[in-house]
């Protein structure tokens, strides 16, 4: 490797040797710390400790970004780290969605801590590697690479010289250097950004994985939270894991035939169903968007609306026509449910790179929705753009979307206007504007450069400097806790704006998605239902980041006799194969209840760590008004009906010759007061104060109760 | 006697274009199994949840007259 870096020009800053060795029951038992500040690299001991309380992936990363800061650090400060994990069962190869890694770091949107749950190689072949985390500090001088080589047993720092500084020609150039060979491809993973992370705070990372079949390199994305941004503070260019040999038993498991059998099961399953329920494998998570405009809940226009006439120029009908079809999509191996899709041959008609024609990775149903409704844009072309663009750029589709949708409409009510973009028309649908804002974002210029400080620090900017109503910015900019929301109209599911509004990380779907059981089935009408759905699906969601697995097999396909299972919505059959997973992977045997219980600990450790920055109280699980329902007469009159009936029928006011805005006040009184009710229950049934703050006891019941957490949690208590 | 169906997410496109529910009236009390496949020959595979009143149910419940059953699929949310 000396000799590969050296025959780029490339000098290496520091290295380390270190010992190969198996990967036994799941880890590798060992984290890789690295400070780009003093180029010290260091082998540290994984202990039982934090393998029992901690498991892996996300609480890895926690507990490593908790000793590590202060209450005073700040995200750009080189105290700050990102960790990278996989997590105990990440890396097998026998079961879908088993190959995810966590990114943790404190975010430059929220300023406190964030978890974000990616695709591609890189975990695992972290892991089979010999480390099971990668713990990154310090602040280089000039950019560098950090490269992993696992079947020589070296770290290195080396600086990377001059280069491009998007994600695409980066990854490019780094394949031709560290993966000489056809051969070599497939055992190097690449995490990088691109200019946007740099010039803005919504910046992401892309994980690399190589296509086999098409012959191309591909990325997913490690969106949330301004990971990318961080990155680029760091001065990193990018990291680079080489591993050659994964095979079914890289992993360690302590009963390969345990893991085996829930592999064939749900194998099986997808190969049966699949095609009946999400088509998951021919058009990904695409399927939504038609669901959601037929619920009314797909976002349309910042989220004032849930429907829109021409969304289904962006539903899964016409991807089934752009994806590259017959190819086994999985972002792992063994990932039969292969939604990683990708379109090929788009011509890029803007840009920097404007007249090439590239592939472009997904997009999904957040990005179609995000870039797409949101901000009223339903060409799939410009879907696409903006896709390749935000990925190259390293640009977060979900904030980019929520941010532009945010000053469209503050565009198109005048509170912004062309001499403050600087000549942008952003009028909802003007995807023109939309694409130029995004390469302004990705230089660093113009409007864009302020666009890229997200939604909540625009509805200060925008009110300090442009006398904006504050009180209205803060009602219609759809960001909670510093970040934007994700792509689902919460207005008609209590349960749904509990479950962004009482997240840890700020209003990501990943925690909860209750719109469906709450909105359309109507199962759990009570607030101590919609509190124990607040309980049980964040806690069983979390459990997939501790433990290196994709979400997406859980519940977007269910076996043939799910519905007459006592839960469906759990799909207890998957849930059972995770129990047999995680012993079967590292020898411990664990119930179903085990498993909420371990997530329960990192969940509320998180809680603290929130604390610990200055959040975490229930002062911060306040939403934006408009996730709770109409913002806006425009809102209310589009849905005058529904709104009206819901007066009479629930909160007791006779909307009879009433003004659209008297009807407005007294919704929102109702509303209001429901999510307070809503908040008292589940900060009841998670075991936390009236304040937000986990108790005592449940500190105890969880096992992290030490001294420092302890000692924090008595200073925020309420007193008795 | 008649029992409302109504379907969400992916089961949809197994009703007529562009409805949601039908109204299926039996001579006789049926499970929610067979009224798909006899009564509107729709297939039961891939159904993730049978859903009443706001209660699951198994697919050999048997609704009764003027009830609607909820055909829930597979839906994740992201
Ligand atoms: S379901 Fe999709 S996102 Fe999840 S692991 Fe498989 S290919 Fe990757």
């Amino acid at each position: 490797m000396r000799e590969q870096a050296a025959a780029k020009g490339r000098k290496i800053l520091a290295s380390l040797d270190y010992p190969l060795r198996p990967v036994e029951k799941g880890y590798a038992n060992r984290s890789l710390y690295v400070n780009l500040t003093d180029r010290a690299i260091l082998s540290k001991p994984v202990t039982d400790e934090m393998k029992e309380i901690f498991i892996g992936g996300r609480g890895f990363g926690l507990w490593y970004l908790w000793n590590a800061v202060t209450e005073k650090t700040k995200w750009d400060d080189p105290e700050n780290e990102i960790v990278i994990s996989a997590g105990p069962i990440g890396g097998i190869t026998q079961y879908p969605g088993a190959g995810k890694s966590i990114v943790v770091t404190l975010s430059p949107t929220t300023g406190t801590v964030i978890d974000s749950n990616v695709g591609g190689h890189f975990g695992p072949l972290l892991k089979f590697s010999g480390w099971d985390a990668l713990e990154i500090q310090g602040q280089a001088e000039k950019d560098v690479i950090i490269f992993i080589d696992g079947n020589a047993g070296r770290v290195t720092i080396e600086e990377a010289g001059p280069g491009p500084g998007d994600s695409h020609l980066i990854i490019e150039q780094l394949m031709d250097i560290y993966a000489p060979t056809e051969e070599d491809k497939r055992h190097v993973s690449v995490v990088t950004t691109g200019t946007g992370a740099e010039h803005t705070l919504i910046g992401m990372l892309n994980f690399s994985f190589y296509d086999l079949h098409r012959k191309i390199v591909r990325v997913k994305q490690a969106g949330r939270g301004g990971t990318g941004t961080v990155f680029r503070a760091k001065k990193i260019r990018a990291l680079v894991v080489k591993y050659a040999g994964v095979k079914g038993d890289s992993n360690g498991p302590a009963d390969k035939k345990k893991i085996n059998a829930a592999g064939i099961r749900l194998h099986r399953e997808i190969a049966a169903l699949d095609d009946r329920q999400c088509r998951m494998r021919r058009t990904g998570t695409t399927y939504l968007v038609q669901i959601m405009n037929d619920h009314d809940i797909l976002p349309v226009h910042n989220f004032k609306f849930g429907s829109h006439p021409d969304a289904h120029r962006l539903n899964d009908r016409y991807w089934r026509t752009r994806f590259s079809p017959g190819k086994a999509d999985g972002c792992w191996y063994g990932c039969t449910l292969a939604c990683a899709h990708v379109a090929m041959e788009h011509r890029l008609k803007t840009g920097p790179y404007k007249g090439q024609v590239v592939a472009v990775d997904g997009p999904e149903y957040e990005t179609i929705a995000g870039v797409g409704s949101n901000c009223g844009i339903f060409d799939p072309d410009s879907v696409l753009e903006l896709n390749f663009y935000c990925d190259t750029y390293g640009i977060d589709t979900i904030s980019f979307g929520n941010i532009t949708a945010f000053l469209m409409e503050c565009f198109e009510k005048g509170i912004i206007n062309e001499k403050i973009t600087g000549g942008l028309k952003l009028t909802f649908g003007n995807a023109e504007a939309a694409l130029e804002l995004l390469h302004q974002m990705a230089r660093g210029e113009g409007f864009g450069r302020l666009a890229g400080q997200g939604v909540r620090r625009l509805k200060r900017i925008l009110a300090e400097q442009y006398g904006a109503d504050a009180a209205f910015l803060q009602d219609i900019g759809m960001e909670a806790k510093g970040l934007e929301y994700s792509l689902y109209v919460s207005k008609e599911s209590l349960a749904q704006q509990g479950g962004y509004g009482l997240t840890n990380k700020g209003p990501q779907h990943d925690e909860a998605w209750l719109i469906f059981m709450d909105m359309v089935l109507n199962q759990i009408p009570t607030f101590e239902d919609k509190a124990e759905a607040l309980y049980y699906f964040p806690m069983f969601r979390t459990w997939f980041s501790l433990n290196g697995l994709c979400k997406l097999p859980w519940n977007d396909i269910v076996p043939a006799d799910n519905a007459d299972t006592d839960e469906p919505a759990k799909v207890p059959e998957h849930v059972e194969n995770y129990v047999n997973l995680f012993s079967g992977v590292t020898g411990r045997n664990i119930t179903k209840e085990d498993l909420i219980t371990m997530s329960e600990a990192v969940y509320n450790f998180q809680r603290v760590f929130n604390l610990k920055m200055g959040f975490g109280t229930r002062e911060h699980d306040a939403v934006p008004y408009r996730s709770l329902g109409p913002a806006t007469v425009e809102e209310y009159e589009s849905r005058a009906d529904r709104y009206d009936r819901q007066l009479k029928e629930l909160a007791g006011f006779d909307p009879e010759g009433k003004s659209t805005e008297e009807k407005l006040r007294a919704l929102r009184k109702y509303r209001e007061d429901q999510y307070q009710r809503l908040i008292d229950a589940v900060y009841a049934r998670r075991g936390w104060a009236a304040n937000g703050v986990p108790t005592l006891e449940t500190l105890k019941r969880l096992k992290i109760d030490f001294p420092d957490v302890v000692a924090l949690v008595e200073k925020h208590l309420p007193r008795q | 006697m008649k029992v409302i169906i109504r379907a969400t997410g992916t089961f949809r496109e197994r009703f007529p274009q562009g409805q949601d529910r039908v109204v299926v009236r039996l001579e006789r009390p049926l499970p929610v199994k067979e009224i798909l496949t006899e009564k509107l020959g729709i297939g039961t595979e891939g159904l993730a949840a049978v859903v009443v009143d706001g209660q699951y149910k198994s697919r050999d419940y048997v609704p009764a007259d003027g009830e609607e059953v909820i055909l829930v699929s597979p839906l994740g949310g992201g």
